[in-house]
């Protein structure tokens, strides 16, 4: 009887030992070690360089640019039950993605470590109303704004804003004053032009007008962000105002991005949920313009994805020497007919 | 008694007139008004979205000086709505954000006249009020039901 005790306690002992070692192996402690976490995203604290990728000519509609990674610094929380979610994946160290031969300016810049508001200082914002409501509700104060509702790169020379209690053409605009960074988003108002060709060559011709107003300026084109489809038909705006179209004007963009080389950025990846490819329902107003917390959030999706240009190199310095070179005679061009 | 019936006659018309002139009405206390129009059903279609006063300033062309208190709250894009409350250190500086504010108004309406005309009777009807020191600004879908939150 006494031995049967004995064995029972044994019994008991190797039970308990074993539950415990279980439950070790089972529950995520701090101290133990971390499981190994899968991700899709390529490493931010690495990503400073951009892989340069085929640009294949879109043969049909591009689609919808969506990204099912949730912003860094923001997770979603877990369904109850749900295994554990990503880990925070850490700040890159360095603001501003390093551009070099290899960039890629068919992708929107990647993300880098955030820039201060400062960096906004010597920006100028041009857009619609979409513009206008990130002026008034993402908490930006900095830069300048050309805004106006209803602006459309067709009419870019045309169209007025308000600078200063004065109103002006954008390109007038851009000749009053140097800027470091210039934002442009066009292209909802001209959805319904049903000219996509004009689209690109008006838009074109911007950039044009950008570079040379604004030489030393680096130029970011936003790519549009899908409307909320529902709430669209809800209010009662235009029905050409959708993502089919908005995929094929961010298609041209990316072209004009790479034919122009300028930068784009993507604010759609804060913005959209990635479960629809649209905004959330409640986080737009008409289906197209957004309440105030995507506007904040735009800005700082604009803060992490910045770009750094090269330094440019060091004229050399003129000595004895030199000699100077008459500048060729222009070509005699021919009397337009 | 002729005296006497000009006498009452003069006492009667005072009377008269200063029933007429009603008690100045009190100035807006620019969080409360906001917040009772947009307590108020039908007032406005959407909801509307606070501005920060720098960027309520900038809006209507003002310096941010320490002595303006400025309570705007703004459609987010959908509709040309809006309630702005101003209250200024001066009556003069009152007096003049009431041009400045039809200013305001009238570039709405010249932005919203391609773009959204289903908003102009709104913008044709806006209210730009001044109660001493205060100004109300109020674009809105129903100004009956504004007046009578107003009203209390």
């Amino acid at each position: 009887m006494r031995e049967m005790k004995r064995g029972i306690s044994i019994l008991v002992c190797v039970a308990a030992t074993a539950g415990a070692w279980g439950l070790t192996l089972t529950l995520p402690g701090p101290a133990g070690p971390r499981p190994a976490v899968p991700s899709d995203r390529p490493d931010p604290g690495l990503v400073v360089q951009v892989t340069a990728s085929p640009a294949a000519e879109p043969t049909a509609l591009p689609a919808p640019d969506v990204v099912f990674d949730p912003p860094v610094g923001e997770t979603s929380p877990a369904p109850f039950g749900a295994a554990p979610s990503r880990l925070p994946e850490p700040t890159p160290a360095v603001a501003g993605v390093t551009v070099d031969e290899s960039y890629d300016y068919s992708q929107s810049v990647p993300e880098s470590a955030p820039v201060e508001e400062d960096y906004f200082a010597d920006a100028v914002f041009i857009g619609d109303s979409r513009t206008d409501g990130f002026r008034l509700y993402s908490g930006l104060s900095q830069g300048d704004y050309l805004v106006k509702t209803g602006l459309s790169v067709f009419k870019i020379e045309k169209d007025q804003v308000k600078v200063e209690g004065k109103k002006m053409t954008v390109p007038q605009a851009l000749e009053r004053k140097s800027y470091g960074k210039v934002y442009v988003c066009l292209g909802l108002n001209e959805l319904g032009m049903g000219n996509d060709q004009g689209y690109y060559d008006h838009f074109a011709a911007l950039i044009d007008r950008i570079r040379a107003a604004q030489s030393e300026a680096v130029v970011y084109i936003q790519l549009l962000i899908p409307v909320n489809e529902e709430k669209c038909a809800e209010k009662g705006v235009s029905e050409y105002v959708n993502n089919e179209r908005i995929a094929v004007y961010n298609g041209l963009l990316r072209q004009l991005a790479q034919d122009k080389q300028v930068f784009l950025t993507d604010p759609a990846q804060v913005i959209v949920d990635p479960a629809t490819g649209q905004p959330p329902y409640d986080a737009v107003a008409d289906g197209v313009h957004f309440q105030k917390g995507p506007y904040r959030q735009w800005l700082d999706y604009l803060k992490r994805h910045t770009v750094r240009l090269p330094e440019p190199e060091p004229a050399p310095e003129e000595t004895a020497e030199t000699v100077a070179v008459e500048p060729p005679e222009a070509p005699q061009e021919e009397e337009p007919t | 008694m002729r005296k006497w019936s000009l006498i009452l006659g003069c006492a009667l018309l005072t009377a008269c007139l200063a029933g007429c002139g009603g008690e100045a009405k009190e100035p807006f206390d620019p969080e409360t008004t906001a917040r009772t129009l947009l307590d108020a059903d039908g007032v406005f279609t959407e909801s509307l979205e606070r501005l920060d006063q720098v960027v309520v300033a900038g809006e209507y062309g003002l310096e941010d000086g320490a002595g303006t208190r400025l309570v705007c709250y703004y459609s987010p894009g959908g509709t040309a709505e809006e309630v702005t409350v101003a209250a200024f250190e001066t009556e003069s500086e009152a007096k003049a954000f009431v041009d400045t504010a039809k200013d305001h108004l009238a570039d709405q309406k010249e932005a919203n006249e391609t773009y959204r005309p289903a908003e102009l009777p709104k913008l044709e009807k806006a209210v730009v009020e001044r109660r001493g020191r205060t100004v109300l600004v109020l674009v809105c879908a129903d100004y009956q039901v504004a007046q009578a939150a107003l009203d209390g």
